[in-house]
């Protein structure tokens, strides 16, 4: 029944911009400081302050339009955004209206390496981030925290392109690695440096006009903005299967109770009252910012995915993973410095490291695994001195402590024995005590010898360089046949 | 009183209480020209916390008091010389004017018809700015806060309704239509290119002249609590004043003669960052009409009346 509609989507996403201090004054743009300590009179809105751009504000806008191929204005101004609301102490936003700082970009969806998929973005602006209201159910008040209040931010607005809660989440995805590449935010949804309202609507199958939509809001993470975005689906589909209509409005998700409910109507919509700022002068892009920004832009994922895949020979499958976290891709490239065998780098990151990662829940670049640490556990594979399965237990040792691998080795001992004489102690007495087995050897019974193998290796803790002792054990019996 | 509105920039806002923002300037008001070029000296200059505030060389207006001013060219527009100005008013100004031209200041009458559009759009202009700067008066953070009922819109608009007076809050509301959806092209934006066109006669007339002299007020100075309850005449006796307002320019107003008994006030508007010169001017003005003798005796049973 559902397929009768074709779905239509665009997004509204708010983006904090990782800047070391706020937007117009120079507080610390911090998230998870105690309440109310990042502040001044600027961001208070105390009487008699001024704003003042922060300039890397700026530059960090200007990445992610770039990133995101906008037309970046030479002439763009800021506007305010009047409302009332605790949270926002001037009773407006500096933001922007009439003239963004951008538009007319795209970002394209990749399947399996391939384009697939172009969305469109309308607009790339500029605003300031309002506060937080804390809710305290025990008490009839609200506390507010004006910590995040002037944080930088860009709102970035996507044309009705999308065409189902899926893509759309594939599409936050990549657009979260697109933002993470070109350095501009750390786009956590769970801290809020990320946030996305959606407008969606349905309209049956090949018409053009578009539907009512509804603006969904406090969708908290991309699995929220797809089930949110489900649900909203059904519920439109099943008012226009019984000839209803949807009705212009702003609705609410919540996720533990998996429903959408009313939070404002159109008649309660607020009208902002936009006009220009006039406390700052107007926004001026010239050639020079930008080619200077274009020069300075950080790689990005598609022209990265082609460099390891020609330059390391890794293969679609290993490029498309490692590149979908540039701190992953960063890893990979440094470690590869360090021991230049891109293969093996790969796969250690690819198996036992992203493994690791999952267990333990973090980030790659939070860890105090650094590539030094993954370059020398290699090392000490490659010259021997340890084992591949000893590697992944110094592996899990370093992962969470940093502690650096030939440092655990050496404290547990669990390097791997490659001296001969040594061995052919051990050899010795393992032949002298399996009798049985030498004989069973000797009669043309295979598994005899690899029986034999697992004794050395038991005896010496499994760190026996099970080469040497296969030399020496095929040595000695061969020479007792004799 | 000599009053200075200094050119748009020159004096930064920081700590200034705002009105309409891209208006509002901090200027001196003082008994003569000699203490407003002193204060200036004092106040002038680049502030980085203010966006709008202007990085240029410092000057040293003091230095400007006692030069020539021979030569000096002033324009006499007839739109603040005629309808709306009273007529007692404009002959003192123009006998004023009279004795530049005996100076040596060349004079010449203009036309600036743009001037009728100076009013409306600076009412539209500043109660659009006002309505938003002073939206931060909400009971929220500091001052009155009225927290009788349980709801946030009532303690919105109680402490709105006990805080703010009659005018400011007809300017408040004045300012959020003007700013309305559906009515903002009509108004704010009309008064925006309003503005642009007094600005480019400004600039015209600039071209050929130094100065444009006019009267500052329409009438002699009124007495303390005359007239408050009464906006309109009170908004229309700003009208020769607010053009300086629209366009930046600097702007000074000197007492130049009486009325009544009342003094009537000249004012020079000159080009930006011209102050120098324009107090050089007034300077030689005030000087020549020898009259700051009866304004402190004014000044002092205005005083006794209070
Ligand atoms: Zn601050």
């Amino acid at each position: 029944m559902l397929n009768i509609y074709e779905i239509v989507i665009g997004l509204e996403v708010h983006v904090e911009l990782d800047t070391q201090s706020k937007m117009f004054c120079p507080c610390a743009n911090r998230f998870g400081a105690t309440p109310n300590t990042n502040v001044c009179p600027v961001c208070l809105g105390l009487p008699g302050s001024l704003p003042v751009l922060n300039e890397h504000t700026l530059v960090l806008a200007l990445q992610a339009a770039l990133a995101l191929n906008c037309r970046v204005n030479p002439f763009s101004r800021f506007a305010r955004k009047n409302y009332f609301y605790p949270d926002l102490p001037k009773a407006y936003q500096i933001s922007q209206y009439e003239l963004p700082l951008a538009g007319s970009g795209c970002l394209e969806l990749f399947k399996d390496g391939e384009p697939a998929r172009k969305v469109n973005i309308e607009r790339l602006h500029l605003e300031e981030d309002a506060g937080k209201l804390l809710h305290d159910e025990s008490h009839a008040f609200s506390h507010v925290d004006y910590n995040r209040c002037g944080v930088p931010l860009i709102e970035i607005v996507t044309n009705p392109d999308l065409r189902s809660p899926a893509e759309t989440r594939l599409f936050l995805e990549a657009l979260r690695r697109m933002l993470l590449y070109a350095r501009v935010s750390d786009c956590k949804m769970e801290e809020g440096s990320l946030r996305c309202d959606a407008n969606i609507s349905l309209r049956p199958h090949g018409t053009k006009e578009l539907g009512q939509k509804v603006e969904i809001k406090n969708m908290n993470s991309f699995k929220a903005v797809q089930r949110g975005l489900e649900y909203e689906v059904e519920r439109q589909a099943a008012i226009l299967n019984q000839g209803g209509r949807i009705n212009q409005e702003t609705r609410r998700w919540h996720e533990d109770k998996g429903v959408t409910s009313e939070m404002r109507t159109k008649e309660k919509d607020h009208d902002y009252r936009y006009f220009p700022e006039p406390d700052l002068p107007p926004l001026v892009v010239d050639a020079a910012l930008l080619s200077k920004i274009r020069s300075n832009m950080p790689e990005l994922p598609e022209f990265r995915y082609r460099r390891f895949t020609a330059d390391y020979a890794l293969s679609h499958y290993q490029a498309g993973i490692i590149i979908s976290d540039p701190y992953l891709a960063d890893f990979f490239e440094e470690t590869t410095k360090l021991n230049n065998q891109p293969q093996k780098v790969a796969n250690w990151l690819l198996g036992d490291v992203l493994k690791l990662l999952k267990q333990v829940d973090t980030d790659i670049e939070t860890l105090p695994f650094k590539p030094s640490h993954l370059a020398e556990l290699l090392m000490l594979i490659d010259g021997g001195k340890i084992s591949g399965r000893t590697a992944k237990e110094v592996l899990e040792e370093s992962f969470s402590a940093g502690k650096l691998p030939a440092e655990i080795v050496a404290e547990k001992g669990l390097g791997q024995i490659s001296d001969t004489n040594e061995l052919e102690q051990v050899v010795d007495d393992v032949l002298k005590k399996n009798s049985a087995a030498v004989r069973d050897h000797q009669e043309g019974k295979k598994n005899a010898f690899t029986f034999l193998v697992g004794s050395v290796m038991k005896a010496t803790r499994g760190k026996a360089n099970p080469v040497i002792v296969t030399a020496l054990l095929q040595g000695k019996l061969d020479g007792s046949k004799q | 009183m000599v009053g200075l509105k200094p050119t748009y920039g020159l004096v930064s806002r920081y700590g200034l209480v705002a009105f309409a923002s891209s208006l509002d300037q901090i200027g001196p008001l003082t008994r003569d020209v000699r203490d407003c070029a002193i204060v200036l000296d004092i106040i002038a200059g680049y502030d980085r916390w203010d966006s709008t505030s202007v990085c240029r060389e410092k000057e040293h207006y003091a230095a400007y008091l006692g030069g020539e001013v021979r030569g000096f060219k002033a324009a006499l527009p007839l739109e603040y010389f005629g309808e709306g100005i009273e007529k007692p008013v404009s002959d003192v100004v123009m006998d004023a004017v009279g004795r530049c031209s005996r100076l040596g200041v060349e004079l010449a009458e203009v036309s600036i018809p743009s001037t009728v559009y100076a009013l409306p759009a600076y009412y539209l202009v500043a109660t659009a700015e006002a309505s938003s700067n002073l939206a931060r008066y909400d009971g929220i953070q500091y001052g009155l806060s009225v927290r009788g009922k349980a709801s946030l819109l009532a303690l919105y608009q109680d402490t709105r309704k006990e805080g703010f007076g009659a005018e400011v809050k007809r300017r408040i509301m004045l300012g959020t239509y003007a700013l309305s959806s559906g009515y903002y092209d009509a108004y704010y934006l009309k008064a925006m290119k309003m503005r642009t066109l007094i600005h480019n006669d400004f600039e015209k007339i600039f071209k050929d002249y130094d100065f444009i002299v006019t009267p500052t007020a329409p009438t002699a100075a009124f007495k303390i609590g005359e007239r408050k309850d009464d906006p309109l005449t009170m908004y229309l006796s700003d009208i020769c004043t607010i053009s300086a307002n629209l366009t930046g320019c600097p702007a000074v107003s000197i007492p130049c003669g009486f009325v009544g008994g009342m003094p009537v006030g000249l004012q020079v508007i000159g080009r930006p960052f011209d102050e120098g010169r324009m107090l050089q001017f007034c300077y030689c003005l005030e000087e020549t009409l020898g009259i700051k003798g009866r304004l402190v005796a004014i000044a002092g049973e205005e005083g006794k009346e209070c």
